[in-house]
């Protein structure tokens, strides 16, 4: 038993310790708020990247005409 | 060769600060190994150092390293004066905030995650925010949460809600508060509005009602995971919540000092040229300006290449002076707030943790520009006080004499009694020359003032 530990201590890798407590309350509405501001985040991605492809599509566009 | 460990360097085991012959190093200890490899070969330290975001380092060959936790020693960039958050204006406070989250972003990009976010770990360095712990990077666990997010509210956006919403000088709390402003503290004292704001509810009401919910409680927490979606999220909502805390500036006695003065442009320049003479006969490296108003003397020392430190007591003039070197691209002015009747004091565990201004001195030059008056008449303090105080905090002095007769003085006696018979230039040169030897004296052409250089005996 003991050399299983002695194994598995030198095989594991060595974690720095986590000195800052993070607070059950805080942890728990991390998990909580984590959902809806994650949503929001993937809907603002998607947005932006609506935006930015009319916008080239636009301004490509009005290069276009310009052009002509 | 004298070595000592920083008093402040105690809670992280991953490694601490020490002080060599006045040069600071950081060791590393075996414990953060892991983390500091891939911190360096991951490509993130480079990615933020190139851009300036995180103090530059170097390792260095350290022979008296005797610690067996020892793994290396590195010698961060120098910096020529450490400010707190309690001296910071609203901005300044603002910029730290945006640059740790940043930090944090980038940082999840190279698998790693902040494990603290103390508004400690950033100073200002060339007029911008840097983030200065190299210790402060762990790797990314997926379904972690990040461990800072209290802190994070705690430092910074407490602070920057109540300055905004309630009253500019909270920011003086955190003098009270080294760890940051209890969430149930700051949650107590928001007006109503911020309830429905979805960010500050979640971020500061809901989350300081779930501290106290589970101040006593245990919950099994390794079942609870948030995806990188999540971490996301909630970073772009703290985010775009301190990017909208915005202050407006209102007007104050001290902010539109410049337009208020009785000096002529005449007499205005040739005090500018008086100090620009004194700043060429002594070259300091570092100067404090002391009523530095929105910094305009200070730029004649900072064009020079000298790192100056603007305090003044009106978070409105720290502001003005900020955005201003922000606007100017000034690299060598610090603008910060500081009451000097009553200086930043030593704090923390045995008054070690965070330095007074006199021990984070001496400067090499002082500048007290229109400020005697305001020291000797508005606070009642004898000339012999300033002048004692004034040889610990610096080696040179450029001093400018307010007499009775100026308006700016008479000013001051509208509301009540002179009480001050020895309010004169002989007794001022008396005190003063107890603890400096008067170089230069010269009058300000076209105004009643002198100005003075003087050097600590």
């Amino acid at each position: 038993m003991r050399y299983h530990l002695l194994f598995l201590l030198l095989f594991l890798p060595t974690n720095a310790y986590a000195y800052l407590d993070p607070g059950t309350g805080s942890y728990i509405i991390q998990v909580l708020i984590a959902f809806f501001f994650g949503g929001i985040f993937v809907l603002k991605m998607y947005w932006q990247k609506t935006k930015s492809y009319f916008l080239k599509f636009f301004s490509k566009g009005s290069k276009d005409n310009k052009q002509e | 060769m004298k070595t000592s460990r920083h008093p402040a360097s105690f809670r992280d085991p991953s490694g601490f600060i020490f002080v060599e012959d006045g040069v600071v190093y950081r060791q590393i200890n075996n414990c953060y190994r892991e983390n500091y490899e891939h911190l360096m070969d991951s490509g993130l330290y480079e990615s933020l150092s190139s851009q300036n975001l995180i103090i530059p380092h170097i390792e260095v060959n350290y022979a008296q390293i005797e610690s067996p936790e020892a793994y290396k020693v590195i010698k961060p960039e120098s910096l020529s004066f450490i400010s707190y958050p309690y001296e910071w204006c609203f901005s300044q406070l603002k910029d730290a905030a945006l640059l740790t989250l940043h930090i944090q972003r980038k940082a999840l990009e190279f698998e790693m995650t902040l494990k603290d976010a103390s508004a400690y770990n950033v100073q200002f360095w060339n007029g911008k925010p840097v983030f200065i712990d190299s210790l402060s990077f762990d790797r990314y666990t997926p379904g972690s949460p990040w461990i800072a997010y209290k802190q994070f509210c705690q430092h910074f956006l407490a602070p920057l809600s109540l300055m905004k919403y309630r009253d500019i000088r909270f920011n003086q709390l955190l003098k009270g508060y080294l760890d940051g402003i209890p969430l149930d503290f700051a949650s107590s004292q928001l007006p109503l509005r911020t309830y429905f704001r979805v960010s500050l509810y979640s971020h500061i009401h809901l989350h300081a009602k779930y501290q106290k919910s589970f101040a006593d409680r245990t919950a099994a927490l390794e079942t609870k995971k948030i995806s990188m979606i999540g971490l996301l999220g909630i970073l772009d909502s703290l985010e775009s919540t301190i990017k909208r805390l915005e202050w407006q500036i209102p007007d104050t006695e001290w902010g539109n000092y410049y337009d208020n003065t009785n000096y002529s442009k005449d007499s205005f320049d040739s005090k500018k040229e008086l100090i620009d003479k004194y700043l060429e006969m002594v070259h300091p490296r570092l100067v404090f300006d002391l009523g530095a108003n929105t910094g305009e003397f200070s730029k004649i020392a900072s064009r020079k290449g000298i790192q100056t430190i603007s305090f003044d007591i009106d978070p409105v003039a720290v502001e003005k002076n900020y955005q201003n070197c922000g606007r100017d691209k000034e690299k060598c002015i610090l603008p910060l707030i500081l009451d000097l009747t009553n200086p930043s004091p030593s704090l923390g565990w045995a008054h070690e943790e965070r330095s007074s201004l006199l021990k984070r001195g001496p400067a090499d030059m002082l500048f007290a520009l229109a400020l005697i008056h305001h020291l000797a008449i508005s606070n009642n303090l004898p000339f012999i006080h300033i002048a004692r105080y004034f040889a610990g905090l610096g080696s040179y002095l450029i001093i400018e004499f307010v007499p009775k007769e100026d308006s700016q003085v008479q000013r001051l006696f509208s509301t009540r009694e002179d009480i001050f018979p020895d309010y004169h230039q002989d007794s001022f040169e008396k005190a003063f020359a107890m603890y400096f030897n008067l170089k230069e004296v010269t009058e300000i052409g076209g105004s009643c003032r002198v100005l003075y250089l003087m050097e600590k005996i």
